[in-house]
């Protein structure tokens, strides 16, 4: 069976678009420590692959990389996917509330002091929400989406304005992996595509490969990835798409697969 | 006065392996830049000024594992971190303001890993620079 294994790739987004370059501001980590990786969250991780062949010199099953993109400013993906679209949901069911309270308050009651006195309590600061809004544009500088919210690391909305008068609050849109190419891909070494997943992690598509185990070397790959700068425009905010490049490594062993609980082969498990 | 983000990223099955968080635990800021230093340790040493507001976030190496910051101890003087959530949500940060600038304050953070009942402390120390 092939093993998951993850590569986690953080970038330091504001500083990688005020540099240019993903050199110095990205950060590489995977779940291979154990198995021989080198360089853990650095820039330049060599992954550890084993396992060209059995303990009984069989062929090994390919194994599977999956890359997950993140911002270190970011919301936390310990957050549900659809988080920031749940809140502005129960935000506006909130107004929609205050609101037909009020009007019940203004037909049972004419009196404006009793209505008054009953407002703090049940009335909901839409504000943010009006002023939030942003616009994602595609590499040509067409229009994908002007709805989007903006928000800050502790999850409330900013207005465009706060937003502007501190970026380094502002969660940037997760960085996305757009391709995969190089070395590894030309020599067949890994087979990279990008795939639709039920799992609320990475708003529903990952970049994953299969690793042919028996090509054994060092192989370098290319990571092309998108950040979005956001950038005042007149009176909005316009998430700018940046695609940038970045080198990484494998390095696939002759080391034979082996069981994590046991040590030894997968084929007996640990007998409790 | 900024806001800087310190993110504790957390191999959740290592940590439950050894029993430990040293070299289970990766720390970083984005505030390389202006000159934290030890990206990817458990020794990250965060450049701040007075003023800064701190934010102490975290994810699981697999995001199917449970990790989460249960405590921030330091010298309040400096900065005093309080449990926080996200709003509608149990997901929890950890939120400080940097109320004077100390050459090097050394701190520790708790993290509740797993179905551990046992929390547990990092045994190396992260700091705060100026």
């Amino acid at each position: 069976m092939a093993q998951e294994l993850t590569i986690i790739a953080l970038v330091d987004i504001q500083a990688a678009l005020d540099a240019g370059t993903l050199d110095g501001n990205i950060y590489l980590i995977d779940n291979l420590r154990t198995e021989g990786s080198e360089n853990e969250a650095t820039g330049n991780l060599i992954s550890a692959i084993n396992g060209s062949h059995w303990f009984d010199g069989s062929q090994a099953s390919e194994q599977l990389i999956n890359w997950l993109p993140y911002g270190i400013s970011s919301l936390p993906p310990t957050l549900p996917r659809f988080y920031l679209e749940n809140r502005i949901k129960k935000t506006e069911h909130a107004a929609l509330k205050s609101y037909q309270h009020l009007s019940t308050l203004l037909t049972q009651n004419s009196n404006a002091a009793t209505m008054l006195s009953a407002l703090p309590a049940e009335a909901v600061d839409i504000t943010p929400l009006n002023e939030a809004s942003s616009t994602v544009i595609s590499q040509s500088g067409t229009q994908v989406t002007n709805d989007m919210k903006l928000m800050n690391v502790k999850g409330h909305f900013v207005t465009q304005r706060d937003a502007a008068d501190d970026l380094s609050s502002l969660t940037y849109l997760t960085p996305q992996i757009y391709n995969i190419t190089g070395e590894a891909v030309d020599k067949g070494v890994i087979y990279p595509a990008q795939y639709g997943t039920p799992a609320p992690v990475k708003g529903g598509w990952y970049w994953c490969a299969g690793v042919n185990t028996y090509l054994v070397g060092t192989y370098s790959y290319t990571l092309h990835m998108t950040l979005f700068r956001p950038e005042t425009k007149g009176t909005g905010v316009v998430w700018v798409p940046v695609n940038l490049t970045y080198d990484a490594t494998i390095k696939v062993t002759s080391g034979a697969m082996k069981n994590g609980f046991t040590g030894a082969g997968l084929s007996t498990l640990p007998v409790v | 006065m900024k806001t800087i983000t310190i993110l504790s990223l957390v191999d959740v099955v290592g940590a439950l392996a050894d029993d430990s968080i040293t070299n289970n635990l990766y720390l970083f800021d984005n505030n390389k830049v202006n000159g934290s230093a030890d990206q990817g340790t458990g020794i990250l040493k965060t450049k701040v000024n007075s003023g800064d507001r701190l934010i102490w976030t975290l994810m699981s190496l697999e995001p199917e594992s449970y990790a989460a910051i249960s405590n921030i101890t330091m010298d309040t003087e400096v900065c005093d971190p309080e449990k926080k959530t996200y709003p509608d949500s149990d997901i929890i940060y950890w939120e400080g303001i940097v109320k004077k600038e100390a050459p090097s304050t050394f701190y520790k953070i708790t993290y509740e890993v797993g179905t551990q009942q046992q929390a547990i402390e990092t045994n190396e120390s992260p700091a705060l620079i100026s």
